[in-house]
């Protein structure tokens, strides 16, 4: 499964949405339920299912999947 | 709940009870399965974003069997609305953590203590029970000498001195040691969400909430059985006899002890100790005679079950005993394949892993939650007296006397005692945690039960029992008020422990008193079925009641007979 495959997984779960399309452009914090409680479980899932550690600056900075999918790509090129 | 959710909660109940830490996400994700009743509501509130405490508290509390609606006060108003509202959930968890209490570790505010006890003080005449988490290390304090954590340890002080007694006071420095302070301490989620650690670390707080509650309404396990080689001492008696035995404090011995200590202090609590081991009983029994470094002794067993039969029939012959639940009772061994027959043989049975390796076993039975007390009733402690006191009576009666006799010469006194301010506490323990002779399984709380005692139409009465061997102290209650020429019974629960010597006979004459001098001409009782409460219907169809309506749920059962059953006891009063 590639990482967008990976990361469309966890929105699904956490979201608790089967049907959400995750396309890079879709903007998390517009999704139907979205809450503060949800991105940081969200943020938590990334962290646990990659084995990196977010930083908070890039918490909250995460709008779109294609946003949480350079910060992946970043912690995992520098080694989490 | 669909089956993948029970899976999950089953997933997380099980890690909880083998002294382990189940994750946040794991917890997340189960806690959407929970169901929510409102058999239990609880709030949680406090000077903290409440939100990562919901899902480990609705998880903890299922994993204990009992399916809670949790709500959410809102952040940091949690004083202004418990001291306006009218009405009040059963249960509050109140974390003040010293996060919130400066301000993020800047600041050293004072605190309206004084306040916060009124709140407290409202909640509990409201009759709710209260959590409250005491304000947890900073991490300033990783200086020893840091003035800010002077000032915590003084806040949580002036707490302690100036909130009701009732409140349980519980602290949680032991979940940030376990969880490592580089873990816990994580300034991003204070900005996001007002919460005072990582998420992970709110979650074990959560659960130890849900532990603490659970085990405050009613204790997870009633009796603890185990067994003994390299179980309480290292080692196989039949093997390498009692002086083979790893014992020795200054050793090999010290894991072993180390459990007998924690199970000697179990059994003070009032949670009766059972062996069941497989043995020669010579052998089994020698180590405590001739090894002086047990700690604990063959009194301190109400049963020693020492043979080769399948360990299942014995923990079975022990529930039977002691007449209790089989999912009532934990069974502590050492091997894995005796831990899997038991489990499978009796599905319901609570059966920590204990970890291969000894020394890890007390922190994780400590840790499992399944022993935690947070209030010491002089009940308990007093129950290890009277199991063996009931014990005594059982072994007089199978001794070759008949029953009549055997009831005649016990002697027994029932007490009609109406309910009131000093016997309240134990009279919602009974309701809250008796399941076998239950009526209508209502579960009321102090308030409700208040309600009855204040009307003076309505009967409200606790029983108390002794005879010649001891006395048992309150054994049942009766909630009953008068409707038309009926006397209709709401509540009435009887302790298992008295079953068999027409208790409820004594009881029941007892009632029948009470209808005809208030020229009520029936008693009625309407019996709700439960998995366990079986006997109460049987019962009521025994005692010269009828059924006027009966189905799968239960039924409303008539007594327009008011003439007293038949028994051996006599009330006093």
């Amino acid at each position: 499964m590639g990482r967008l495959g990976e990361v469309a997984r966890l929105i699904c779960d956490v979201f608790g949405d089967e049907s959400i399309n995750v396309s890079p452009d879709l903007n998390i914090r517009e999704l139907e339920n979205w809450d503060s409680f949800r991105h940081v479980n969200l943020m938590i899932a990334i962290e646990d299912a990659f084995e990196i550690v977010i930083a908070p600056a890039d918490m909250e900075h995460i709008y779109s999947i294609r946003d949480l999918l350079s910060v992946i790509e970043r912690r995992d090129e520098s080694g989490g | 709940m669909s089956s993948e959710d029970q899976r999950l909660v089953d997933v997380v109940r099980e890690k909880i009870f083998s002294g382990q830490d189940p994750t946040h996400s794991e917890v997340f994700r189960a806690s959407r399965g929970t169901r929510q009743s409102t058999e239990l509501t609880v709030t949680v509130a406090g000077n903290v974003g409440t939100d990562f405490l919901v899902p480990g508290l609705r998880v903890g509390l299922a994993a204990y069997g009992v399916d809670a609606t949790v709500t959410q006060s809102d952040y940091d108003n949690w004083q202004t609305e418990a001291l306006g509202c009218q009405a009040s959930t059963d249960w509050w968890v109140i974390w003040l953590s010293s996060v919130g209490a400066t301000r993020g570790g800047i600041a050293r505010p004072d605190h309206d203590v004084v306040g916060i006890r009124a709140a407290c003080e409202r909640l509990l005449a409201l009759g709710s029970r209260i959590i409250l988490v005491v304000p947890e290390p900073l991490q300033l304090e990783e200086d020893p000498f840091s003035p800010f954590g002077a000032y915590r340890r003084e806040l949580v002080q002036k707490l302690d001195r100036s909130i009701p007694d009732d409140v349980i006071r519980l602290s949680i420095d032991h979940l940030q040691r376990r969880l490592g302070s580089q873990r816990w301490f994580a300034s991003r989620y204070w900005t996001l969400a007002k919460a005072p650690c990582h998420p992970e670390g709110m979650t074990l707080v959560a659960i130890e909430c849900a532990k603490t509650l659970a085990q405050a309404r009613a204790p997870r396990v009633k009796a603890v059985i185990c067994d003994l080689d390299n179980t309480l001492w290292g080692g196989v008696v039949g093997d390498d006899g009692p002086n083979g035995l790893e014992l020795d404090p200054f050793g090999e011995g010290i894991p072993f002890l180390a459990l007998q200590r924690l199970l000697k202090d179990v059994q003070a609590s009032g949670i009766p100790l059972s062996v069941v081991s497989k043995n020669e009983r010579e052998n089994a029994l020698e180590p405590f005679r001739t090894r002086s470094e047990m700690i604990l002794q063959l009194d301190d067993f109400v049963h020693f079950d020492a043979s080769w039969l399948p360990k299942h029939i014995g923990i079975r012959e022990i529930a039977a005993k002691l007449n209790l639940g089989l999912d009532s009772l934990c069974f502590l061994d050492d091997s894995a394949h005796e831990r899997e027959e038991a489990r499978s043989f009796i599905p319901e049975l609570i059966v920590p892993d204990l970890s291969a390796d000894p020394s890890l076993r007390v922190s994780q039975l400590l840790h499992s939650g399944l022993f935690l007390c947070p209030v010491r009733r002089q009940d308990d402690v007093e129950r290890s007296r009277r199991y063996r006191e009931d014990l005594g009576r059982q072994v007089e009666m199978s001794q070759s006397m008949s029953r009549e006799e055997y009831l005649r010469d016990l002697n027994m006194r029932l007490t009609p005692i109406k309910i009131g301010p000093e016997n309240i506490s134990r009279v919602e323990a009974l309701i809250q945690k008796t399941n076998q002779f239950n009526l209508s399984n209502k579960r009321h709380s102090i308030k409700r039960i208040n309600s009855f005692v204040n009307d003076k139409s309505c009967y409200a009465y606790c029983y108390s029992l002794s005879d010649r061997i001891g006395d048992s102290g309150i054994i049942s209650v009766v909630l009953a008020s008068p409707e038309a020429q009926s006397l209709v019974l709401d509540t009435w629960v009887l302790s298992c422990r008295v079953f068999g010597r027409q208790v409820e006979l004594a009881i029941l004459d007892n009632l029948l008193q009470w209808t005809r001098r208030s020229e009520l001409s029936r008693v009625q009782a309407c019996w709700a079925v439960s998995r366990k409460n079986a006997m109460v219907g049987e019962f009521l169809k025994t005692a010269g009641f009828r059924a006027l309506e009966e189905s799968e749920a239960g039924g409303v059962f008539i007594r327009d007979n008011l003439s007293a059953p038949d028994h051996r006891l006599v009330i006093a009063g």
